[in-house]
């Protein structure tokens, strides 16, 4: 897989080239801040763009503004951002386009490298990647966006199936039957009147309208 | 008396008049104790000698009428002291020797009476004594040029508090013939008496009719509000029609107190007006006044002297804590990205490398999983600091600013909450950004912890220029906007020349709005 790196920080910036090369990838490009980011992107066409969301010139969220447009203008180009913090609108915003291929994780999530090598992968083949804690943060606020008419289950589902997981470790995580998982899906998709189509799809928009309802 | 009243008439502003005309009535009763009626004779009695402390008090509070310093209060206090609680011997042990015993007699003493006489003529010297180092000291202060003008009160007022004590020991002191004492008595009376004509005299040579009022003025104007200045001048001048605009330098005109544009010079008939400028020369506003009520051009030039000082040092006070404030957001956001930027970054890369290392085949089993723990751990220490980061400046302000920050202080409220959040086009100052973020914070925080609030509405718009944010709840009210919190929040909408007004009844809810100018 190939992939370009929009960081500032040097030291971060090589650090994280080095890890991605050990787990096979191939980075194309390096940039400092989200302009070159967006030029490189349109040069190499890579297969993701994995940028920091702090950048300068502003230092305020240059990195995904620049992912935003990169996945406008190159819908091929999968884009991963990575926060120091999480702010509920930077995910909001990456899955209002409801097509996939977009992944928001904290920045320390680089620190384990096995399933940031998975996380990249996915985002890459047109997945959804979002940080646990995101939808921890989510589902703590006053005014969670979960739609009514969800029961407690069907809640944790979409919570699991917002973190990008498949359907077979939600259930090894909540300890039911991978059969109980398709069920509550698909509930949980009539109570989001979201109409049969490709799954992978419809999962994505779940999790966008979950994200995105409040 | 007559001066006194004169005096009320002629400066209504002053105490002095007030003080000369309850100074007069006293006199006027004492003398009563001529009269032989015996309840009027004990009063003189009782109050033969409070005259004198009155004098004391005039002289020391002369201009304003107010006593200024500890020294002079001291000093009054000593002299009403040594009138009354020390004149007592006199009525109680004394009298029946020398003239008609009185209805207040307890017992006739000679012996106590005497003692108690030499004891009040000791302090009370002590006491004239001292108002003649006071006054002394006031006349050393004043300017060269103006002692002309203050020279009779300060000069007579010396000499008499010093003749009454020296004069009433020489009545004593040399065993003089009875005439003589008569004759020191009757010295004593005129020289207090003059007194008040002194004054009278100071306060109608024109020019510190001026002097008098400047001082009232200066101290009349306490910091704070533009209508304490304005009710300070108007009193000053004797004019309920004196207006004090205010000049704005970006909009090159001039305001009053309710941000109104005011035509200077003044239009009107009689209307005339004086700038106020700084000591560098900076326009600060202008005092507009009624030219037949105060003909003394000189006095309105003092007049907006004083006020310059005063709105001169507003300005600074004010610019100090603006950059107060200004510095200690700098300081939040350099340490902010320092621990991002530095610490976090070393610490993810070491985490990142225990990581690696944690997969290194030719480390035993049992070495492979304490370097994975270490990288645990790594990541563990990084999670703290970017939380500790977070208290310092909210990541969602920065990247995403003041309405999706404050939409997510909202969310995260555990109560209910009803928020009306319109984003403007275009994102507020940093400077404004930050003061709105703790506002919110603050009130939210308020209205949780200490209002017991059941439901709270949060709102912010954008209006003519300025970011309006009101915080309401229906909790037991009676906040103050001393509070530390609420203080804290005033500074820095202050130091932002922005608004804020909390209502807060008990058991009324608590509303607060804050109107934030975005440059």
């Amino acid at each position: 897989m190939r992939v370009i790196l929009g960081e500032d920080e040097p030291l971060m910036r090589e650090g994280v080239a080095a890890l991605l090369t050990a787990g096979g990838f191939e980075v194309v490009g390096q940039s400092g801040d989200g302009e070159d980011l967006l030029r490189k992107a349109r040069a190499h066409r890579p297969d993701v763009a994995i940028t920091d969301i702090r950048m300068p010139p502003t230092q305020t969220d240059e990195g995904l503004r620049a992912a935003l447009e990169i996945r406008a203008e190159l819908p091929a180009v999968g884009v991963l951002v990575l926060s120091q913090h999480v702010v509920r609108g930077h995910a909001a915003e990456l899955l209002a386009d409801e097509r996939g291929g977009v992944g928001y994780l904290l920045k320390q999530r680089v620190a384990d490298r096995r399933s940031f090598w998975d996380d990249v992968t996915r985002v890459g083949s047109g997945g959804t990647v979002i940080d646990p804690e995101v939808v921890a943060a989510l589902l703590d606020r006053s005014d969670s966006p979960v739609p009514p008419g969800l029961t407690p289950r069907q809640r944790e589902v979409l919570a699991l199936m917002a973190e990008g997981r498949s359907n077979a470790a939600i259930a090894a995580r909540l300890v039911i039957s991978e059969k109980a998982v398709v069920r509550h899906v698909s509930q949980i998709y009539d109570r989001l009147g979201l109409r049969p189509s490709p799954d992978d799809h419809r999962r994505v928009l779940a999790v966008g309208r979950f994200l995105t309802a409040s | 008396m007559a001066a006194g009243i004169f005096a009320a008439l002629r400066r209504p502003a002053s105490r002095m008049g007030a003080l000369m005309v309850a100074t007069g009535l006293l006199w006027l009763f004492v003398e009563l104790g001529s009269s032989g009626v015996p309840a009027l004779v004990a009063v003189g009695l009782v109050l033969a000698t409070v005259v004198l402390a009155m004098v004391v008090h005039l002289l020391l509070a002369f201009p304003s009428g107010r006593l200024r310093g500890r020294a002079s209060l001291v000093t009054v206090a000593a002299a009403y002291f040594v009138c009354t609680v020390m004149q007592a011997p006199q009525y109680l042990f004394g009298g029946g020797a020398e003239g008609p015993a009185t209805v207040l007699q307890v017992s006739n003493s000679p012996g106590l009476a005497e003692a108690g006489l030499w004891a009040q003529w000791a302090v009370g010297s002590c006491v004239m004594v001292a108002t003649a180092a006071i006054l002394w000291r006031r006349w050393r202060r004043v300017a060269p040029e103006s002692r002309r003008a203050v020279a009779p009160i300060l000069v007579y007022g010396i000499a008499a508090v010093l003749y009454v004590p020296i004069s009433g020991r020489l009545a004593h002191g040399i065993a003089a013939p009875l005439e003589w004492d008569t004759w020191i008595l009757f010295s004593q009376n005129v020289a207090i008496a003059i007194v008040p004509v002194a004054f009278l005299a100071t306060i109608l040579s024109g020019g510190f009719g001026r002097t008098l009022a400047i001082d009232e003025l200066a101290a009349r104007i306490e910091p704070g509000s533009d209508e304490a200045m304005l009710a300070a001048l108007t009193a000053t001048f004797g004019d309920p029609s004196v207006e004090l605009a205010l000049w704005l330098p970006g909009e090159e005109s001039y305001v009053d107190g309710l941000g109104e544009v005011v035509a200077v010079p003044p239009t009107g008939p009689d209307r005339a007006a004086v700038e106020v400028r700084s000591p560098e020369g900076e326009r600060l506003g202008a005092i507009v006044y009624d030219a037949t009520l105060t003909p003394d051009v000189g006095l309105a030039e003092a007049a907006a002297r004083v006020v310059a000082i005063e709105l001169d040092r507003e300005r600074l006070a004010r610019e100090v804590r603006a950059s107060a404030v200004a510095a200690r957001d700098d300081e939040r956001r350099r340490l902010a990205r320092d621990l991002h930027d530095g610490m976090q970054t070393r610490l993810l890369l070491l985490a990142m490398s225990a990581n690696e290392l944690s997969e290194e085949s030719q480390l035993a089993a049992g070495d492979r999983e304490r370097v994975a723990d270490l990288a645990g751990e790594l990541v563990a220490a990084a999670d703290e600091l970017r939380a500790l980061a977070h208290g310092f400046l909210p990541p969602a302000l920065v990247e995403r600013g003041i309405y999706a920050a404050a939409e997510d202080l909202a969310g995260a409220y555990p109560g209910v909450i009803e928020h009306q959040i319109a984003a403007g086009a275009e994102r507020p100052p940093a400077s404004v950004e930050t003061a709105a973020y703790f506002v919110v914070s603050e009130a939210l925080a308020n209205s949780l912890k200490h209002a017991g609030a059941e439901s709270v509405r949060l709102s912010l718009a954008r209006a003519n220029g300025s970011l309006l944010i009101e915080v309401e709840d229906d909790g037991r009210g009676g906040a103050a906007t001393g509070g530390n919190g609420i203080g804290g929040i005033r500074d820095r909408v202050e130091a932002l020349d922005g608004t804020l007004s909390l209502s807060s009844p008990p058991r009324g809810g608590t509303l607060l709005q804050v109107e934030l100018p975005c440059g």
